[in-house]
């Protein structure tokens, strides 16, 4: 898995490259506690690279959403490609995320 | 009909060997891009399952993992010396509940539930054995 991070304005995106699985899951939410340690961090994950995610991931991702909500940050993902989107389906996680088509939608919504 | 075969540790280092494997099955058989998706983390959830919650001691073990392909269906099947653990038994994550609710730990099985079309379970000898199928897309 490789992560790069990119300023665009106000929002911080964190793309991913890679399969997130047990083995560096761990990783990622270590990434991601380290960016929500400055509060108000608006992080828009982009997961367009990603060639499979597991329950680990997930369980990442629910990481980084509570990381936002603790401290007044906002948790966003876009760029799911269909297999990816059919596990957070799977998952009942659709409703949960605030998930956008591309980078560029993500952006705009959260500045 | 291709079979591959490896055996690993009980280190979740060791689970790049198996995707190695799938690798290989890939290009011997010319899968299609989402079976070998949802053979990677079918075999990341069970593998990485029975390597972190599988045993009672601290102790090496060996995980055998065999995969192969005949008349279009892909078959996984898996061995361990693990504790007896049926992975079709393991209850349905309840997804009405809200994130905050729920308990995670039930997902990756329910993926594997989801993913294949198939899956046995068998105890013998002290020893689990998991056959998978999917059919090749």
């Amino acid at each position: 898995m490789e992560l790069q991070e990119i300023a665009a304005g106000r929002v911080t995106v964190l793309a991913v490259t890679g399969r997130i699985d047990s083995s560096n899951a761990m990783d990622l939410s270590n990434r991601l506690r380290t960016l929500y340690a400055s509060s108000g961090r608006l992080l828009l994950l982009d997961l367009q690279g990603v060639d499979y995610i597991t329950s680990a991931g997930f369980r990442t991702l629910l990481i980084g959403r509570r990381h936002a909500s603790s401290s007044s940050g906002v948790f966003a993902l876009c760029n799911l490609s269909a297999k990816v989107r059919d596990l957070f389906d799977m998952g009942g996680f659709i409703s949960n995320f605030s998930i956008h088509a591309t980078r560029e939608d993500g952006i705009a919504r959260l500045a | 009909m291709v079979t591959l075969q490896t055996t690993i540790r009980n280190n979740i280092g060791d689970l790049e060997s198996v995707r190695d494997l799938v690798s290989k099955l890939e290009c011997a058989c010319a899968l299609p891009e989402k079976t070998v998706f949802d053979i990677n983390v079918v075999l990341d959830e069970l593998l990485s399952n029975i390597i972190h919650y599988g045993y009672a001691d601290d102790l090496p073990h060996e995980i055998g993992v065999t995969l192969s392909v005949r008349n279009a269906v892909v078959e996984i099947s898996i061995k361990d010396d693990g504790k007896a653990f049926d992975p079709l038994t393991a209850p349905e994550p309840d997804l009405t509940l809200s994130l905050a609710e729920r308990p995670i730990g039930g997902l990756g099985l329910h993926f594997v539930r989801q993913l294949m079309d198939d899956v046995e379970y068998k105890r013998e000898d002290n020893f689990n054995y998991l056959l998978l199928k999917k059919n090749i897309a």
